[in-house]
């Protein structure tokens, strides 16, 4: 009898040690997906406005749409389905024109492009572990919700190159 | 920006990954940014750039076949502890990360803004499966992860169930480009070129002697210049072996022959001694690995030989040694693929992710409030 109260004693305080480790975990976890958000919702600000000023006067329909496209996402705020339609539609306004952009607008497509990527990596990372039996059982996670992907059509530069 | 590059591997013994570190360094340098690399060093008498802190000493433990180089100790964790805290990094970016080597030391070790390279391609790594639910908890605290191939990436979301953005590895095409060719070489008669380890058999050095000693019934007074560590099993007739030589050699090289060959077997990620061939504009015969079939543009930059087949590398080889014109539309199409992946392109996308990276985070990078010392010494 003693042998088993101290066997479920241990399994308890094994519990509790590895609960409080989760917590912790997740924790940090929540906080990178955070940090990510905030971010990747200043990166693609940066994307609408570095299309919207490179093109000053939009003559051709594909920079009519480009413009059209910058100052609706513009107006969005949140990371939610909303923006990601927003977003999308100035991803395709920009990949039609692709070829055609300046090397600094380029440069903010291209890390829009990697900052939408950490922050999924970010979700990613934090879902995994949320969906453990441990953490949805004892409710380690607390009160914070549940991170979503961030998704939307990209665009992607044309990648640089040099003369050989 | 002050930028911490930690390498996993020995700064003196050559490889591929350390390579990668020593180019990024020089580059980022040349960008104009501070740079300080830690790097496991063998030897205590080698000669270190200005810019490598020493890291300790590897110990060889054999693994699964091969052998395993680990860096770990109370001596490493102190240094590395003191390298992140003296160094004051912007980013700290880790290469193979997921090995146990001194980037993951420097990752138990440090938070902030982090930033991991994968460039293994290994499918089917015993030490990854192992070492998966310990590894990924690490894996976390990396911001930005870069894969050098589809074939690494693969490996980490196989592995790691985690994903990466794709940045090649970069070459120095200009360094390439402007070599002088070797005294008397590639001659009048034609010469093929081989670079990599001369004993390791995935290199295919064995299958090109193979298709050499066939090419030498038709073209009876072809040359075979050989570069590269170790020690092969034999040595034919009209083979030079150079053995190990410089970087500024080995630029020599791939400029010395008519048709650079690479009949490597399997286990590469990315192929980029065929980049060096294309930089040098010498045209290309190599195993149709599915690194090296991305790299040749599917064939368009470079003929692609079945792996394993020393017929298949024979008629490819004198197909284009008898064909200036042929070598000629290879090259020029490898000319305008490298381009690409010069070291000012590629280390200029490593930027941004740094600044991603950096993004995510209201300071530099600090070390973990307590020491982490992983009990594998």
């Amino acid at each position: 009898m003693d042998l088993l109260l101290a066997v479920v004693g241990l399994l308890a305080v094994l519990h509790v040690l590895y609960s409080m480790w989760t917590a912790r975990r997740l924790d940090r976890l929540h906080a990178r997906v955070d940090a990510a958000r905030a971010a990747l919702d200043r990166q693609l600000r940066y994307r609408a406005e570095a299309a919207l000023s490179s093109v000053p006067v939009a003559r051709s329909p594909a920079e009519r749409d480009l413009v059209a496209a910058g100052t609706e996402a513009r107006a969005v705020s949140g990371l939610g389905h909303d923006r990601e339609a927003a977003e999308s539609a100035l991803s395709r306004a920009l990949q039609a024109i692709s070829s055609d952009v300046d090397s600094a607008l380029a440069d903010v497509m291209m890390r829009t492009v990697f900052a939408r990527r950490f922050h999924n990596d970010a979700v990613r990372d934090a879902l995994t572990v949320r969906r453990r039996r441990i953490v949805r059982w004892f409710h380690l996670a607390g009160t914070a919700r549940l991170p979503a992907f961030f998704e939307m059509d990209e665009a992607t530069p044309v990648r640089r190159t040099i003369e050989v | 920006m002050r930028v911490g590059l930690v390498a996993p591997y020995p700064w003196d013994v050559p490889g591929g990954v350390v390579a990668h570190v020593r180019d990024l360094a020089r580059t980022l340098v040349d960008f104009g940014h501070e740079v300080s690399v830690m790097s496991p060093v063998d030897d205590e008498d080698a000669e270190l750039p200005a810019y490598v802190v020493r890291g300790g000493r590897t110990v060889p433990i054999p693994f699964n076949g091969s052998v395993s180089r680990l860096v770990f100790g109370p001596v490493s964790a102190t240094r590395v502890r003191r390298w992140i805290q003296d160094g004051a990094f912007d980013v700290l970016h880790l290469h193979s990360p997921e090995t146990l080597s001194l980037s993951l030391l420097a990752l138990f070790n440090a938070r902030g803004p982090i930033v991991g390279t994968f460039h293994a391609a290994n499918p089917r790594s015993r030490m990854m499966a192992m070492l998966q639910s310990p590894l990924q908890v690490q894996m976390e605290k990396l911001n930005g992860r870069i894969a050098v191939s589809p074939a690494a990436r693969k490996t980490i979301v196989e592995h790691l169930g985690s994903d990466a953005v794709l940045i090649p590895n970069g070459v120095h095409v200009q360094r390439f480009a402007q070599a002088e060719p070797l005294d008397g070489w590639p001659g009048e008669h034609g010469a093929l070129g081989f670079v990599g380890r001369l004993d390791e058999p995935r290199k295919g050095l064995a299958l090109l002697f193979d298709a050499f000693d066939r090419l030498r019934r038709t073209h009876p007074q072809l040359r075979l210049l050989v570069a590269g560590p170790g020690e092969p099993e034999r040595v034919p007739d009209g083979v030079v072996v150079l053995g190990q030589v410089s970087d500024e050699v080995k630029a020599q090289v791939y400029k010395s022959v008519d048709v650079f060959v690479a009949p490597n077997t399997g286990g590469e990620s990315f192929g980029i001694i065929l980049l060096e061939a294309m930089a040098a504009g010498t045209a290309v015969v190599a195993s149709d690995l599915d690194a090296f079939r991305r790299v040749l543009h599917d064939g368009e930059a470079g003929h692609l030989a079945s792996v394993g087949d020393a017929e298949s590398f024979a008629s490819a080889c004198a197909a284009l040694l008898d064909s200036p014109a042929r070598r000629a539309v290879l090259t020029t199409a490898g000319r305008a693929i490298v381009g690409r992946y010069d070291w000012s392109v590629v280390a200029a996308e490593i930027l941004h992710v740094y600044d991603m990276a950096i993004a995510m985070h209201t300071g530099g990078v600090v070390e973990e409030p307590e020491p982490v010392q992983p009990d594998l010494a």
